[in-house]
């Protein structure tokens, strides 16, 4: 949070600017409390969510318990699954106005709000759980979080506590850049993190920035123009106000940053980072710039898929951003080749023949079209657990330091909202005890989880959407035996 | 006009001097219509309960009603079709229908009138330009065609089914504030060569310059010049001389660092395309004013009310002359305006973002037959689908057609391969060409066209649902409730017996209470159209396809031939719709109540000039709410941030 006692024109202008920015100050606290206080590898928090919902009986076990033998969904997670916390029951119940079926499903689904609906067009929920996670686990990195997927109806998954809506970019190409434009991505040593932070925030002249003058200028213009609206336009363009000065106090974080990088490059992490070609060479540049083959070809879609998982393990393993969501999937794609029984490849109208709550409800032949779908996910999604899983943190891997949801915006492809899926994935800085389905009462509101996620980043909170309001609200709020 | 109509019409009347509608006892609603609605009604819709989310009981007087209205006419229409109340619940004797249906319908119609508290341009507030908007704006402001959103994976607005400029959804995240500064990198790098490398733009750059230099006597002339022009395009309106000069010190400072001068230019250029006078169109208030009273937006917001609506741009330089005279507002110079801008090519905007989003055109890309049950709708087949609703839309601006048009014409756009699909033979080559079309064609509007037929199909049949849906929503403008969460797709039946054939698999779907509401309005108007396959091809009535049906109303028919007369006769709703979807579309925000009488002026005016698309954009621009605005202080302005 930024000190309330400083004022706006101190905070960004003057020859002591840099000071004030937040990074900035984090860096020195850390500093000041040594070295071990920043030895351990922080922990990450990822949110690999996919469309449609998951095919129940083939996603968890009939009965809580030690996961002895995955269920079929799940089986490419099998060489890790002692990292799988497989949770049950939850559910996420918000109201919704007037929302499509989708829309409803997908405004609830990080927010866990009380009521979702759209007022002039524009969506409305409360805070989601990666935007407060980002809120304060968000302030030591570059980039307070990272939000990528296909573009789409079904990706209003991200909301601020300001009620805006956090776009999702679906260029690979343009998150590389975004993570490590103006520096050269490199792996922190986290036992060297103190020294270096240390030497990096060194008090040092201002560097003149083009960019930063255009920000001061514009600032300007808008102060200037506020004066002449009214009060409606002013809260508009308060946003404006507030995106430019992020603009701004992301120029200071890259110059930080780049200092901070030199020095890692001295004495780097142990992993070595594995940089797709396809992220920074010429050829590849426009290569997703149309998403709709993804739509059509399984191939291309799980190429994508796999560089977007990428994306995520770099965020992470280069401490660019702790707090990652990754929306994959899309109910409009196609199939063919990964579903193998019937005739109908189109994912939604397949979601709604075969995924609904009950299995007896659905045509047995769309049911496993997909389950097929769903597997398909996860093996994807496993490929990048096995990434995170090689990464060496000295002593500890990068799984070891993360939290994963891997999770879905739906709980089954009629719209429903019963049983949200909840597989968490990682060993969360020895904060979860993988190995296990625990079955939580049935409704158990899904905001539960998020305070538990929320709690383990460090944003302590006894509340979060609808815990307290919920039909289902257990357990104070809480999920018990986590750990 | 009924007889039970005209009391509550007089107490209606009687009301109208004071500044609300109702009385301090609630008007005529409260003493007449609602103990007949707390008899039949309150039980499933009041305070306790709230069936489909309809809630009746906290409406106290004609203005909560009136705002209110859309709801209502549900109410309205529910109550006529003895849809409600439900056949378990106390009947309403006809005595008591003709009361409430009497009473209803007089309190609506308090909304056609003149009263002082429907003088209301509703909130104009600030505006970011949609992603569209922008693109179109740099073009014109620079004369660049390059799709630099795209580029920078600046993020589609999101505003759900409604269209992509309504001001409320156009939010400015801090990411895409990252987005217009990566950019305005990625514009200026194609803007004005430096002398050095072999940019192809190098010739063009250099006329530009000298056309500009000409008069110059040194080079910071000319720089003075080109910044005070792109600022007062780039603003839309004349360039303040501290605005000049503030661009000046950017160009100063290159100059002074030994930059050459394109790129000193380009420093100075980049601050204008992230300025919030850029960005979002500004119409200031007025200190004069207060919270409630209404003025006339000035010429120069004018031009850009219009330019964007009409365009998806800024102002050209006709309409801002025009416009800093302030002679735009006189009517025949609008006019003049209005018929220039409609045959300028930039019209198209109108289109792109208007017309065919109405019609839900986005939805053919994802269309899903598939060529494994339809081996001809392959890419190709799309193109020239999507290309027939473009272009009757086009033409329908052009040449200045009835929007009766949409609903039913003689004549189309195809191509060979889509006139043979359509069974329409002497259609040859790939262009695409217009039709005339024969009865037996059995074609004409929108309805008869494939790339709607085939983008509201499943991937090896026709939806009947979904068109219903289409006809509903797009044809209507009154769209069903979304179906509840877990509806299925053919899950809930309670299969008594195998059903004999798709129409009574969906009709043992659709037997559920919770279902039955919105698929007896969907699913004829589906059947109807059966007579068209999956991807728009012609089918005759048979022993296999039964494409009768019957409306709430009692209306039947068989075919799509008789179904469309059906729609005909509905001609006055569908001209309605057209008018609500155009002003809502113009005036960036979702229409309101105090809306309604704009709307009927604007059809009056189309149906006694033969239903022109000119006279529904002229229409437009003159309506209340695109003329008029007030201060952005009043509380529904705040609520809608």
């Amino acid at each position: 949070m930024h000190s309330p006692t400083l004022s706006r024109r101190n905070f960004l202008r003057g020859a002591g600017a840099l000071l004030t920015l937040p990074f900035m100050e984090s860096l020195t606290r850390v500093s000041a409390f040594g070295a071990s206080a920043v030895a351990k590898p922080p922990l990450r928090m990822g949110i690999f969510t996919v469309t449609g919902g998951t095919v129940l009986e083939s996603w968890k076990l009939p009965t809580g318990g030690p996961l002895t033998k995955l269920p079929s969904i799940l089986r490419a997670l099998d060489f890790c699954k002692d990292d799988l916390l497989l949770l049950t029951g939850l559910a996420n119940d918000g109201h919704c106005d007037n929302l499509n079926g989708h829309e409803s499903c997908a405004f609830t689904h990080l927010s866990a709000t009380e009521k979702a609906m759209r007022v002039g067009g524009k969506p409305v929920a409360s805070i989601s759980v990666d935007q407060a996670v980002a809120e304060v686990a968000g302030r030591e990195t570059l980039l307070p979080s990272l939000e990528f997927g296909l573009t789409g109806g079904e990706n209003v998954y991200s909301f601020k506590r300001d009620g805006s809506t956090v776009p999702y970019e679906s260029d690979p190409r343009l998150v590389f850049d975004r993570m490590f434009r103006g520096r050269t991505p490199g792996v922190p040593n986290w036992s060297h993190r103190a020294e270096n932070l240390a030497a990096a925030t060194k008090p040092g002249a201002k560097s003149e920035s083009y960019d930063r003058s255009v920000c001061d200028l514009v600032l300007d213009d808008a102060k200037s123009l506020q004066r002449k609206l009214g009060r409606g336009d002013q809260q508009k363009l308060d946003q404006y106000l507030t995106a430019v000065r992020a603009v701004e106090q992301k120029l200071g974080f890259i110059e930080s940053r780049h200092r901070l990088d030199l020095l890692e490059a001295q004495n780097p992490g142990p992993s070595k980072l594995q940089i797709d070609a396809r992220f920074t060479d010429e050829k590849s540049k426009y290569l997703w710039k149309n998403t709709e083959a993804v739509r059509h070809d399984p191939e291309r879609h799980g190429d994508y898929i796999s560089l977007m998982a990428d994306l995520m393990v770099l965020a992470f393993q280069t401490d660019t951003t702790r707090v990652c969501t990754f929306a994959a999937g899309s109910d409009e794609a196609m199939f063919p080749g990964v579903v193998t029984v019937g005739y109908e490849r189109h994912c939604h109208t397949l979601e709604h023949q075969g995924n609904s709550f009950t299995p007896s409800d659905a045509d047995p032949i769309s049911r496993e079209a997909c389950r097929q779908i769903h597997a398909w996910y996860t093996s994807l999604f496993a490929e990048m657990v096995r990434k995170m899983k090689a990464i060496d943190e000295g002593g500890s891997t990068l799984l070891d330091n993360s939290m994963l949801l891997f999770t879905s915006y739906m709980a089954d492809g009629g719209h429903g909202r019963e049983e949200c899926p909840a597989l968490l994935v990682g060993n969360a800085g020895g904060t979860l005890k993988g190995g296990r389905q625990i079955d939580f009462q049935k409704k158990t509101p899904v905001a539960n989880l998020y305070i538990e996620m929320l709690n383990r980043m460090g944003a302590k909170t006894d509340r979060f959407g609808n815990s307290e309001t919920a039909k289902g609200a257990a357990y104070g709020g809480r999920l018990p035996d986590l750990v | 006009m009924s007889k039970s109509l005209l009391p509550i019409l007089l107490i209606a009347n009687a009301l109208l001097s004071q500044r609300g509608f109702a009385d301090d006892g609630g008007g005529a609603f409260a003493k007449e219509l609602r103990p007949l609605l707390e008899e039949h009604c309150f039980k499933c819709h009041g305070e306790k309960k709230q069936k489909g989310g309809v809630e009746l009981a906290s409406f106290a007087n004609e203005d909560a009603v009136l705002k209110k209205y859309k709801l209502w006419r549900g109410v309205l229409e529910q109550v006529e079709l003895k849809d409600m109340p439900p056949d378990d619940e106390t009947p309403l004797n006809d005595a008591e229908r003709t009361k409430l249906l009497g009473g209803i319908r007089g309190t609506l119609a308090l909304l056609e009138t003149d009263h002082p508290s429907l003088r209301d341009p509703g909130p104009g507030d600030l505006r970011r330009l949609s992603r569209a908007e922008y693109n179109n704006s740099i073009r014109d402001l620079l004369g660049i065609e390059f799709d630099a959103a795209k580029e920078v994976g600046m993020p589609e607005d999101n505003t759900g089914d409604g269209y992509a400029n309504l001001a409320s959804a156009l939010i400015i995240p801090p990411v895409v504030m990252e987005k217009y500064f990566d950019a305005a990198d990625a514009i200026l790098a194609r803007l004005y060569s430096d002398p050095d490398t072999k940019s192809p733009n190098k010739k063009r750059d250099e006329a530009a310059f000298k056309t500009l230099f000409e008069k110059a006597t040194t080079d910071r002339e000319g720089a003075r010049a080109l910044l005070s022009r792109l600022i007062r395009v780039a603003f839309r309106r004349p360039a303040e001389t501290a605005e000049i000069e503030r661009a000046l010190e950017f160009f100063d400072g290159a100059i002074a660092r030994n930059d050459p001068f394109p790129s000193a230019i380009r420093r100075a250029i980049k601050p204008l395309l992230v300025s919030p006078n850029f960005l979002y169109r500004v119409e200031e208030n007025r200190a004069t004013e207060n919270s409630r009273s209404v003025y006339r937006v000035s010429d120069v917001e004018l031009a850009s009310r219009l330019s964007y609506f009409l365009w998806s741009s800024a102002p050209d330089e006709g309409l801002l002359a025009l416009a800093e005279k302030n002679e735009l507002s006189k009517p025949e110079n609008l006019d003049a305006q209005i018929k220039r801008m409609l045959a300028d090519p930039k019209a198209k905007a109108l289109t792109e973002n208007f017309t065919t989003k109405w019609l839900q055109l986005d939805k053919l890309e994802t269309a899903r037959p598939s060529t494994e049950f339809f081996p001809s709708f392959n890419n190709d087949m799309k193109k020239a689908m999507r290309a027939e609703v473009v272009t009757f839309c086009e033409k329908l601006r052009e040449e200045d057609h009835s929007i009766l048009d949409l609903l039913n014409a003689d004549y189309t756009y195809a191509n060979e391969a889509l006139a043979k699909e359509y069974g329409i033979a002497g259609v040859t080559g790939k262009e695409l060409q217009r039709v005339a079309l024969k009865p037996e064609n059995h074609r004409g509007g929108i309805l008869g066209m494939g790339g709607i037929l085939a983008e509201t199909s499943h991937t090896n049949r026709t939806s009947p649902t979904k068109r219903g849906k289409y006809v509903l929503e797009v044809i209507f403008g009154t769209p069903p409730a979304p179906p509840p969460a877990n509806a299925g797709m053919f899950k809930d039946e309670k299969k008594t017996k195998e059903p004999k054939d798709f129409r009574e698999k969906l009709a043992q779907h659709a037997s559920d209470a919770t279902c039955a509401g919105c698929h007896r309005k969907l699913d004829p108007l589906g059947f109807g159209l059966d007579n068209y396959d999956a991807i728009g091809a012609w089918r005759e009535t048979s022993a296999d396809l039964d494409t009768s049906g019957v409306l709430p109303s009692g209306v039947k028919f068989s075919g799509a031939v008789e179904l469309k007369k059906v729609l005909w006769s509905k001609r006055d709703e569908f001209e309605r719709n057209v008018v609500e979807q155009m002003l809502t579309y113009a005036l960036g925000r979702q229409l309101d109540y105090y809306d309604v009488r704009s709307v009927s002026k604007i059809k009056a005016g189309l149906d006694r000039d033969g239903h022109k698309f000119s006279t529904l954009v002229r229409g437009i621009v003159n309506s209340y709410g695109f003329l008029n605005r007030r201060n952005s202080d009043s509380a529904d302005s705040v609520a809608a941030n």
